[in-house]
């Protein structure tokens, strides 16, 4: 391979696409070729100073208006065309079978049932699969005490709860307020209403709820005790917040289940651990909808590119989940504020970010993650248990570091967790070559491993191992 | 994500929030306006749905075909209008992220210099730049999504890094005799 050659396949051998005889004439090349090394070194860290700066500018980066809404819009008079299209169909069938006299009497029953078909799916959006869940929300949308209680609000959101003698029919009518109806599926009608407001739900309603719950109590048996999830997690899921629904999604339930006020409760035996029980109580229906686990170690299958080296191994989170103290409250946060994380002081035993209200110029509070030495200890552990770690070490690398650091959940990836996500990293070092092992403490999963391009800088950590 | 295929509302809102933003910003790393990104999501999603029953799963991941549909709705963007620098000013929540912090290879001065030269790029170097660098597309895929050999897509990026190296390069010799 000529040094014009290798040049050219230099960014993909860094991506680790490179196989086969290309890679292997690449690497011999290498081998011989000083310059072409000099410019894999500098390729090398030009490329990632792209990749930064692309990050950089889309993290920053969002659509200024509410696109979903004028899309929607434009989804509807798409269907309406749709629909429009089917009595020209059936005229030309019709035609085949010679009914080309009926078109004066068909085309307006035509019509009309489209016209039918138009209204039946603004007044009924969802799909309800269930038919017992289907008589129970009309019963609601029929009930005399149900409209009044609307007070001629529009309804946002049906969801409904069934499976028993009391079906609840949750009505969503704006992202803070539900209107509960309790249906009887043996009367065939509304024997309660309860208006609900997202700031009536209190912690011991919760703790009531979840711990009426047996697989909650069979735990709480083992030694488990309850614990929130940092704050009380409620989301308005009356309107579809999409984080909501992909974490209830990864749980397994029903998307009806989720209409209402959603909260979040921890089992954890030690509260230092990451392992636990997380357990989703649905506050308007009272009901549990989801119930997951979530083991000490969480492992995720990474893909490692190392030299040109490239495989998949399965990686331990390196870090345990450090129980965040809530600091100190400056003032609650209204629904309406439009607020973002900063990180207020960042070293290797603390981290502390702040909740910030630009607009306002206020502060709401702060969150204080302290790091102890068990916990960097156990890092290391997991990070030593790691097969792709213990390969690296095989060859003469060396664990030089591990720090707490944060990452802002506005990731480019979707794939990836949003919201505020911590990471704890271990720094490998092979030759000219760093290696870093990252697991997000928020959502308990692997990252990535990957090699850093630069030379290793040991100043640039806080926490030396010796 | 099965019933948006069915026409399903609900699951076509689940899915428009969950790319929304990468398809936004694929839309403005590439075109370098803010508005013709906004209208490009509006697009490629009105695409997706019009074009739900014909995406076969079989055939390939989602995410292929959704920025597919991006670099094509980018392109009718630019057979429309010229292609736009990447602004600062755009990003408005940008002074207030932190980037991370063992990712920070480059100083503010070279950020900047950086987003200039890539933002002043031609608009086939740039979009191989952020299908690779930005949306972590391989080669193989770029080239399938844009239809080019993959000879071509790995002279691009090469070609790409080059130009851009050397820009940077030179802008900071020269800001700097400016300073001596």
């Amino acid at each position: 391979m000529k040094c014009n050659q290798v040049l050219e396949n230099l960014p993909v051998y860094l991506n680790g696409e490179l196989i086969g005889d290309e890679w292997t004439d690449l690497r011999r090349h290498l081998g011989t070729c000083k310059s072409c090394r000099e410019e894999l070194e500098s390729m090398e860290l030009f490329s990632r100073k792209v990749q930064e700066v692309l990050n950089y500018i889309a993290m920053g980066c969002n659509p200024s208006k509410d696109l979903l809404s004028v899309l929607q819009q434009r989804i509807a008079s798409e269907k309406k065309k749709e629909l429009a299209l089917v009595p020209d169909k059936s005229m030309n069938t019709f035609d085949e079978f010679g009914f080309k006299k009926f078109r004066k009497i068909l085309l307006p029953v035509a019509t009309g049932l489209i016209a039918v078909a138009i209204t039946l799916s603004v007044a009924f959006p969802r799909v309800i699969q269930n038919k017992n869940n289907l008589i129970a929300r009309n019963i609601a949308l029929d009930s005399q005490v149900v409209q009044t209680a609307l007070k001629g609000q529009d309804i946002q959101k049906i969801g409904v709860v069934g499976g028993g003698t009391i079906s609840k029919v949750v009505l969503a009518i704006s992202p803070d307020e539900v209107i509960v109806a309790d249906v009887d599926m043996e009367l065939k009608e509304v024997i309660g209403v309860h208006p609900q407001k997202i700031s009536d739900i209190t912690e011991s309603h919760v703790l009531e709820i979840v711990e009426a719950d047996t697989r909650v109590q069979g735990l709480l048996n083992e030694g488990y005790s309850l614990f929130h999830y940092g704050t009380t997690l409620i989301y308005p899921t009356t309107f579809q917040d999409p984080d909501a629904i992909r974490f209830i999604n990864k749980y397994g339930a029903e998307p009806d289940d989720v209409i209402g006020f959603l909260a979040s409760m921890m089992l954890k035996i030690n509260q230092n651990d990451a392992s636990g029980y997380m357990v989703w109580a649905n506050m308007s229906t009272e009901k549990i909808v989801s119930f997951g686990a979530f083991p000490g170690g969480v492992y995720s299958v990474v893909t490692i590119t190392s030299k040109g080296e490239t495989g998949t191994a399965t990686a331990p989170p390196v870090m345990k989940f450090v129980t965040p103290d809530p600091g100190s409250i400056e003032g609650e946060k209204p629904a309406e504020a439009n607020c973002s994380y900063r990180v207020l002081e960042q070293n290797s035993h603390r981290l502390v970010i702040g909740l910030f209200d630009d607009t306002a110029n206020r502060r709401y509070c702060t969150f204080t993650w302290n790091v102890t030495d068990s916990d960097i200890q156990e890092a290391l552990e997991l990070a030593n248990s790691d097969p792709q770690v213990q390969s690296l070490i095989s060859r003469g690398a060396k664990i030089v570091s591990i720090k707490a650091s944060y990452i802002n959940g506005q990731t480019s990836k979707p794939t990836i967790s949003s919201g505020i996500m911590w990471s704890a990293s271990v720094r490998i070092d092979l030759e000219n070559a760093a290696y870093l092992i990252t697991a997000d403490i928020s959502s308990r999963r692997t990252l990535g491993f990957m090699r850093l391009a630069f030379k290793p800088d040991n100043s640039k950590f806080d926490i030396m191992i010796p | 994500m099965e019933n948006w295929q069915d026409g399903n509302s609900d699951t076509f809102e689940q899915l428009f929030r969950q790319y929304e933003k990468i398809v936004f910003r694929t839309a403005y790393l590439i075109t370098g306006s803010k508005e013709h990104a906004e209208d490009i999501v509006q697009n490629v999603f009105l695409s997706v749905w019009r074009s739900r029953s014909s995406y076969d799963p079989a055939k390939g991941k989602f995410t292929t075909w959704l920025h597919r549909i991006v670099v094509n709705e980018c392109s009718h963007c630019f057979q429309n209008s010229k292609l736009n620098q990447i602004s600062l000013d755009d990003c408005e929540e940008m002074a207030t992220l932190e980037p991370q912090p063992e990712e920070v290879l480059l100083g503010q001065e070279e950020r900047s210099l950086l987003i200039n030269v890539i933002g002043t790029m031609e608009q086939k170097y740039r979009t191989i730049l952020v299908l690779h660098y930005f949306n972590e597309l391989t080669c193989l895929d770029i080239a399938n999504l844009l239809d080019v050999p993959v000879g071509t897509v790995k002279w691009r990026l090469h070609q790409a890094l080059i130009i851009a190296r050397s820009k940077v390069s030179q802008q900071l010799s020269l800001m700097k005799g400016e300073q001596s």
